[in-house]
């Protein structure tokens, strides 16, 4: 039981320089702005430092501590979602819990809470399409909250749950096949909206699906449910879409392609492409790009703030972004795959799964390619909750890190 | 955990990773890359606007610099959408009551509106001059619910004469096109050009003035000054509309011109027609007649037969006709005289009017000669007079001729003419024999100040000096002895023509029973400063011939002109004592606005209110707005309220020394005397109280109090 003293150089690097970049963009979107929003890279700035303290503590943490305390606070976390969720909103949705004078997201906590819950709940326990009360308590592991917080409602951060869960049942021993098999469903509803009922495509799919079933083996009894669960998808889409209102349909059909609406979610992505497409390849300088100074996208500094960096860094700058995100997950990975404790490693997954999807999504969602799901760039967007959690994170990563011989 | 099957998920997982990176990678290329010129362009779009400045519109002035049409501040009440939901509906429509008593509108529409604008924005009333505005926003009532309203200014054409010259000025839209008139015709002069700024806007669609500012000014447009002499035009237009009145007539019209310069002094039509209102009469009364409508001119026309005559010299003034007792055949009619002569000579028959002696006269021309005259008169051509919808006439060529051709069209049948053709064909009689260009525009005054005047031009000698001469006596002669003489004014020598003919049936050959009455002439005879032509359409009461219509109307409108100071005739009578001079008696009876209103024909509150755009006054246009703002803010101060003095009648220097005293400091209105006070004199107004007197420009005072003489 060996403990290495030094918290990993590359992580530690990394998060620095993303969230100085941050800070930096941050003041670039907001300098002119009105009053409340110029000390917005102040207030990051602040929550830099702390997140600095809580990514020091949360590497130090001891491992039996941290499985001690993972039970009291997935229940002290389902207890405050509750409570947010009961109590008043905050700009229109109730996320926020406000404490003196912070407001706290208890949604964006709730990952790393979840992460550990996961970890401790899969360490001895190895999930395949045979056992399906493993796969049961891990669903309720994530769905508790998840449906808590879609409530709320926030669907990016539900989204973020979903890939928590299946990167982590991944790599728990899940294969790939059952894996493909447990999300068929929702693909199933995905499919059926977006070709738009044509039943030569939904025949396709079902024939996939029986390649699948036959590749992946599962017990006849699952294999029937998802059969009758297809086919009840597949009969009852239709009829449950025409049933919807139009406000409902075109809420959906917004989200799949916002460019269909121009003066909404469609508006924020034309103008994100737009600045960061007038960026070019070296950007138009700090302080300089007329988009974020003209505040063509209103809060810009916090789910768009890649836009900024687009417009003013060019496309250098944002690969260069990219770039230290690849980096941050490929060490995190090689955390993953390099600690002896299945705990541990698990751990390592699940802060490697969030971040992963966190940038994808962003960065696809101001380029135009995913759907405006309200997911924040890590490190980078403002929002304390946001930054304080993905700092955790990459503590977690420090603490497993240093103890890569445990078991 | 380091196993085989984590070392394989650790190379797909990685594996994925690397694909999703490339994919994004490979957008942000695409992006900011590829089509990096396209979002630049589109960034540039909507971070910049070009906003369009608009110019002036020229203003129209008559001769002496009248305002006939200019540009007004005008305030538009809108109510802010919903803001009356759970207003009381009592107190609503007090409010609406006060503000509609005020604009003229009703009440309960209004009330309506008001109750409109929880769906949205409405108007509540547009275009509501600066003086009702003031008023209104003096109103307890509406103060003390401004918030529901919106008052935006803009800038309306205003017709500060109104009706006086209604139909030559026209009109221009909202839009700010001119559609009849001179603001029609001389639309491209007036409109001006716009101008644009390119500003940067914001997020918000704010503006912001850019640092590198594209800036465009708008080029106004040019101010028209008219030859038309608004006193003038004023006087013919009552003496047109009391005639057509006394008369029982459709219509009719009026030409007054200068013969030596082809200056057109006035030009009236009747019905009348205020370009303040457009839509409120018939599209015939925006007509000008003398312009656009063409007729068969009957007598008057006899002119040129006998300018013929006389200029070929085919026959002398003293050459006896044999009038055959007033009957003639003319193919199978037979045309009679009204008054009957064995014969008559030259003179004579044009005296008397007769039918008979002019068909003869005709009948020894050949028709070529008749037709070439009528030409050379400058019938069956345009004037070029620069007015829209001006009428060619009709005046067939000979080729073209029936038999009896030659005899009607010398006694004015067979020919169509319009009142401008014929008073100016009169014109070549009065200028020595030469037929002067008729003109309406006097001067252009561009928008860099210079200016382009427009100069006297003459179309050809219609016929010698000599003849014109004998042709003024004998037109002398129709005033004096012939069938003209109710034209006479005492202490001149008065020309003309009068002229009675049956209107052609409008639903196919032949006439009806109806007549028009024309009179042409010009004064002083021997030495002409003014043509004028009158003729009245269908008279039905109180006579119908030329001489008994048309004839007085032209004495009565000769005896106004020569009593007007610095109007078109400056002659002094032949005989001083028996001259009607009517400026003494003008001298005591003082000014009266009643009288010179209704003159006008116009609501003095609502056209001496009138102000220029703030930018081309003479006196600065202070902000209503601002001032009544400023005697809310003093309401605390308690200063005794005094009777508000009276100024009317004072120059605008006199009235604010005599105003000054008190604390009262009015806003102005125009320039030169007061004319107007508001709140009307003697009201108690406390000392920095919103206040207006409006003045007129003395020359447009002393033409009322000249004209104002009704005889």
């Amino acid at each position: 039981m060996t403990t290495s003293e030094r918290l990993d150089r590359p992580i530690v690097i990394v998060t620095g320089l993303l969230a100085l970049i941050g800070i930096l963009m941050i003041y670039s979107a907001t300098h002119n702005q009105a009053a409340a929003r110029t000390s917005q890279h102040l207030m990051q700035s602040g929550w830099f430092v702390c997140g600095l303290i809580a990514m020091y503590v949360a590497a130090k943490l001891p491992t039996r501590f941290l499985q001690a305390i993972t039970v009291p606070a997935f229940i002290l976390i389902i207890a405050v979602l509750t409570f947010t969720l009961t109590t008043g909103a905050v700009k229109g949705s109730s996320r926020w819990l406000r404490l003196g004078p912070v407001g706290i997201q208890p949604s964006e906590i709730a990952k790393i809470v979840v992460i550990l819950a996961l970890a401790l709940y899969l360490e001895r326990r190895r999930p395949s399409v045979h056992s399906s009360g493993i796969l049961i308590g891990a669903c309720l592991i994530v769905g508790l909250p998840v449906a808590l917080i879609m409530k709320q409602p926030d669907l990016g951060t539900s989204l973020v749950f979903g890939a928590i869960l299946c990167f982590m049942l991944y790599w728990a021993g899940f294969g790939i096949l059952e894996l493909l098999l447990f999300v068929s469903p929702v693909a199933s509803i995905l499919v059926t909206v977006i070709s738009g009922f044509d039943w030569v495509v939904w025949t396709l799919f079902m024939l996939s699906l029986f390649a699948l079933i036959y590749a992946a083996r599962p017990p006849p009894i699952i294999s029937a449910i998802l059969l009758i669960v297809h086919i009840g998808v597949g009969l009852t889409t239709e009829p449950l879409w025409n049933s919807l209102h139009d406000y409902q349909r075109l809420r959906v059909e917004t989200f799949l392609n916002p460019q269909s609406d121009t003066l909404g979610a469609g508006y924020q992505i034309i103008q994100s492409k737009i600045a960061i497409g007038s960026g070019g390849l070296v950007g138009r300088g700090l302080l300089e790009g007329s988009q974020t100074q003209l505040a063509f996208l209103p809060e810009q500094q916090t789910d768009f703030i890649f836009s900024v960096i687009g417009e003013e860094l060019g496309f250098l700058g944002s690969v260069l972004v990219l770039g230290l995100f690849y980096i941050l997950i490929v060490r995190g990975l090689h955390v993953a795959a390099n600690v002896k404790g299945r705990y541990q490693s698990l751990i390592a997954a699940g802060c490697v799964a969030v971040l992963t999807f966190h940038v994808v999504m962003n960065v696809g969602m101001t380029t135009g390619l995913l759907p405006v799901a309200g997911v924040p760039l890590p490190f980078l967007s403002y929002g304390g909750s946001s930054l304080l959690t993905n700092m955790i994170l990459c503590g977690l990563l420090l603490n497993v890190w240093c103890r890569k011989y445990e078991y | 955990m380091i196993s085989r099957v984590s070392i394989s998920r650790l190379k797909f997982l990685a594996a994925i990773g690397l694909l999703l990176w490339a994919v994004l990678g490979v957008r942000l290329a695409q992006i900011q890359v590829v089509s990096r010129d396209q979002y630049e362009r589109r960034a540039t779009d909507q971070q910049q606007k070009v906003i369009a400045i608009l110019p002036n519109r020229g203003r129209i002035y008559d001769r002496n610099l009248q305002a006939l049409a200019l540009n007004v501040n005008v305030d538009s009440y809108g109510i802010k959408a919903a803001q009356v939901v759970g207003l009381d509906p009592a107190a609503l429509k007090r409010l609406t009551g006060r503000i509609g008593r005020l604009t003229g509108q009703d009440p309960s529409k209004l009330y309506g509106r008001m109750l409109a604008s929880k769906r949205g924005f409405k108007y509540l009333a547009r275009g509501v001059n600066m003086t009702r505005s003031l008023e209104i926003k003096n109103l307890p009532i509406f103060e003390k619910n401004k918030d529901l309203f919106q008052v935006e200014r803009e800038v309306r054409r205003a017709y500060p004469l109104g009706a006086v010259g209604g139909q030559i000025v026209g009109f221009a839209n909202v839009d700010r096109r001119g559609i009849a008139g001179v603001e029609l015709f001389h639309n491209e002069l007036l409109k001006g050009s716009d101008g644009f700024s390119v500003v940067q806007v914001d997020g918000k669609g704010r503006q912001y003035a850019k640092v590198e500012t594209q800036f465009t000014p708008a080029l106004n447009g040019a101010d028209v000054i008219l030859t038309i002499d608004a006193g003038t035009q004023a006087v013919a237009e009552e003496i047109l509309d009391a005639t057509v009145d006394r008369h029982q007539a459709n219509g009719g019209m009026i030409v007054l011109m200068q013969p030596t310069t082809g200056e057109i002094l006035a030009m009236a039509s009747n019905p009348k027609y205020d370009p303040n209102a457009p839509t409120a009469t018939s599209m015939e009364s925006q007509k000008i007649r003398p312009v656009v409508n063409m007729y068969e001119p009957g007598s008057t026309f006899k002119l040129v037969a006998a300018t013929a005559a006389l200029d070929t010299r085919a026959f002398d003034v003293d050459d006896v006709i044999h009038t055959q007792n007033g009957v003639i055949a003319v193919g199978r009619q037979v045309i009679e005289d009204h008054e009957k002569f064995v014969s008559l000579t030259v003179r004579e028959v044009i005296e008397h009017s007769s039918n008979v002696g002019t068909i003869k006269i005709a009948r020894a021309l050949d028709d070529l000669t008749l037709f070439n005259y009528a030409r050379a008169f400058g019938f069956g051509t345009p004037t070029g007079i620069g007015l829209p919808g001006e009428a060619a006439g009709v005046l067939l060529h000979p080729k073209k001729w029936s038999a009896t051709t030659l005899p009607t069209m010398a006694i004015g049948y067979g020919v169509s003419v319009t009142g401008l053709q014929l008073a100016n064909a009169y014109c070549a009689v009065a200028n020595g024999g030469l037929l002067p260009v008729p003109r309406i525009i006097k001067a252009v005054v561009m928008a860099d100040g210079s200016i382009r005047k427009t100069e006297p031009a003459m179309v050809r000698r219609v016929m010698s000096a000599e003849t014109a001469r004998t042709m003024r006596g004998i037109l002398t002669g129709v005033v004096v002895q012939g069938t003209g003489k109710k034209a006479a004014v005492t202490g001149y020598q008065v020309a003309g023509k009068t002229g009675t003919a049956w209107k052609a049936r409008e639903d196919g050959p032949g006439y009806t029973r109806n007549y028009r009455s024309s009179f042409a002439g010009m004064f002083p005879a021997e030495k002409p400063e003014i043509v004028a032509l009158i003729v009245i359409d269908e008279p039905k009461q109180n006579g119908f011939y030329g001489g008994d219509v048309a004839a007085p109307a032209f004495q009565r409108l000769m005896k106004r002109l020569v009593n007007q100071p610095g109007g078109p005739i400056q002659s002094a009578p032949e005989d001083d004592s028996k001259a009607p001079r009517y400026l003494t008696h003008l001298r005591n009876s003082g000014s009266s606005n009643e009288v010179t209103d209704a003159l006008y024909g116009l609501d003095l509150s609502r056209t001496v209110t009138v102000a220029e755009n703030p930018d081309k006054t003479v006196l600065p246009m202070r902000d209503l707005e601002y001032l009544g703002s400023v005697s809310s803010a003093k309401r605390g101060i308690v200063e005794p309220a005094r009777p508000f003095p009276t100024v009317i009648g004072l120059s605008l220097r006199e009235a604010l020394r005599v105003l000054a005293p008190h604390g009262i400091e009015p806003d102005i209105v125009g320039s030169g005397l007061v004319v107007q006070q508001i709140p009307e004199p003697g009201t108690p107004v406390r000392p920095g109280a919103p206040c207006i007197v409006a003045c007129r420009p003395f020359s447009a005072v002393a033409l009322q109090q000249t004209t104002g003489q009704l005889d």
